[in-house]
């Protein structure tokens, strides 16, 4: 029997779901869960642990074990995507007007001051010792874990509620499952028409792992006469041009599809999919901008027959 | 006594003449089936018609009603045996498709 809970945090609707007879109590935990999460990595809390490590430029600074763990996943998703999946990208998300909560965003905006350009730092400037947890970044250099921590923090919720039973944690679309169901039945997951998201284009079947989705149809503003949107490109330093309008990716875990899915949405479609074939880990679904659908290879094994 | 013994002869005439009349009967109609013996064996091992099945999947095997083949000895038309095939519809394994289940999850971009 499949008992869920839904509640919102990190700005997105959270669901999880887990296949046991009866609910364990600590499923009532997770809202607090996520929201001491919302608290170390957070860029718009002012006394987040995020922002204090960004204040403290040239300090050294011990972190949490939590902090340690995303800034890790954070060094291997920028070393798996060649330096696409970045947590650097913070001042260039500012200098195009993501300057707050999207819930609070002017979907509009006047100023047309983003035209400067944003000279991308590097992870390697960043000293960082991972047996004391010590982290000392250089001046100008400021972390965002926008990126991947709700993918995170979905697999985190998937480990711990794994050993009451099959869990499946949907963070605000990043998904990870921790196992089959009981029976070792698939748990059944929609893919969300970016046109119309109130319907799915397919539902596919995910065994263990994760599933996520990038995309630039959810967070887009104007600023001055242009759409922006949050993917960053690090080779620009400006949202990402790119003829993909989402990117869902099926991998070993949430956070390698998070990963991939973005890096796939920079890529664009043609190169994407060459890279994605190159991992035999990975499946996507690209849907383009004109309204296009492209799988991989291995996306016809995941999809519900 | 005489005239129990004389109603006993009766009964014994009577049951004569029903015994003759009847194996008359009998003889006269075998005399008469005869000429029609040949045409009614011909006709007992003609093929039967069997309609042709259409495009089925699983198709039943008709057992053949067997065609009598003895002495019909009173006539008349042989009865023609009819196989009458039931289509049985049959949907191949791969073409059934369960119902998709409602989804637990819903992934999209954040």
């Amino acid at each position: 029997m499949i008992h869920k809970l839904d509640f919102k945090a990190m700005g997105c609707e959270m669901m999880a779901a887990i296949d046991v007879d009866f609910l364990p109590a600590e499923m009532e935990l997770l809202p607090n869960w996520f929201e001491g999460w919302e608290k170390t990595f957070s860029r718009f809390r002012e006394d987040s642990e995020l922002n204090q490590v960004n204040n403290w430029a040239g300090i050294a600074t011990q972190v949490s074990q939590d902090f340690a763990e995303v800034f890790e996943l954070a060094l291997y998703a920028e070393s798996s995507s060649g330096g696409l999946v970045t947590p650097l990208v913070l001042d260039a998300l500012l200098n195009v007007g993501y300057n707050q909560t999207f819930e609070h965003l002017k979907l509009r905006s006047e100023n047309s001051e983003m035209e400067k350009i944003v000279i991308m730092p590097s992870l390697t400037e960043i000293r960082w010792d991972p047996i004391t947890r010590t982290i000392i970044t250089p001046p100008d250099l400021h972390l965002d874990f926008g990126g991947i921590v709700k993918g995170w923090a979905a697999q985190k919720t998937a480990e711990r509620l794994s050993e009451y039973g099959p869990t499946l944690m949907d963070a605000g679309g990043d998904i990870a499952v921790s196992g089959t169901r009981a029976g070792g039945q698939p748990w059944p997951v929609g893919v969300a028409n970016p046109f119309n998201p109130s319907e799915n284009l397919e539902i596919i079947q995910l065994w263990e792992g994760g599933v996520a989705t990038s995309g630039r149809d959810r967070r887009r503003w104007v600023m001055g006469d242009h759409w922006q949107h949050h993917i960053i490109d690090p080779r620009s330093g400006f949202p990402a041009k790119t003829d993909l309008l989402t990117v869902t990716v099926i991998a070993p875990s949430v956070n390698k599809a998070e990963m991939a899915a973005k890096t796939c949405l920079i890529l664009g479609s043609q190169i994407g999919i060459d890279w994605l074939e190159t991992d035999e880990s990975l499946a996507g679904l690209f849907v383009l901008e004109n309204g296009q659908c492209l799988t991989s290879e291995r996306f016809n094994n995941y999809i519900w027959r | 006594m005489a005239g129990k013994a004389g109603a006993k002869n009766w009964d014994d005439v009577k049951m004569v003449l029903t015994t003759i009349s009847i194996t008359a009967t009998i003889g006269l109609w075998n005399v008469f089936a005869a000429p029609n013996e040949k045409v009614v064996m011909a006709k007992a091992s003609e093929p039967t018609s069997t309609p042709i099945p259409t495009a089925t999947q699983m198709m039943p095997t008709p057992t053949p009603t067997e065609v009598f083949t003895g002495k019909i000895l009173l006539g008349g038309k042989a009865p023609v045996p009819v196989v009458i095939a039931v289509e049985e519809k049959v949907v191949k394994n791969n073409q059934r498709s369960q119902p998709k289940p409602d989804p637990v999850g819903q992934t999209h971009s954040s």
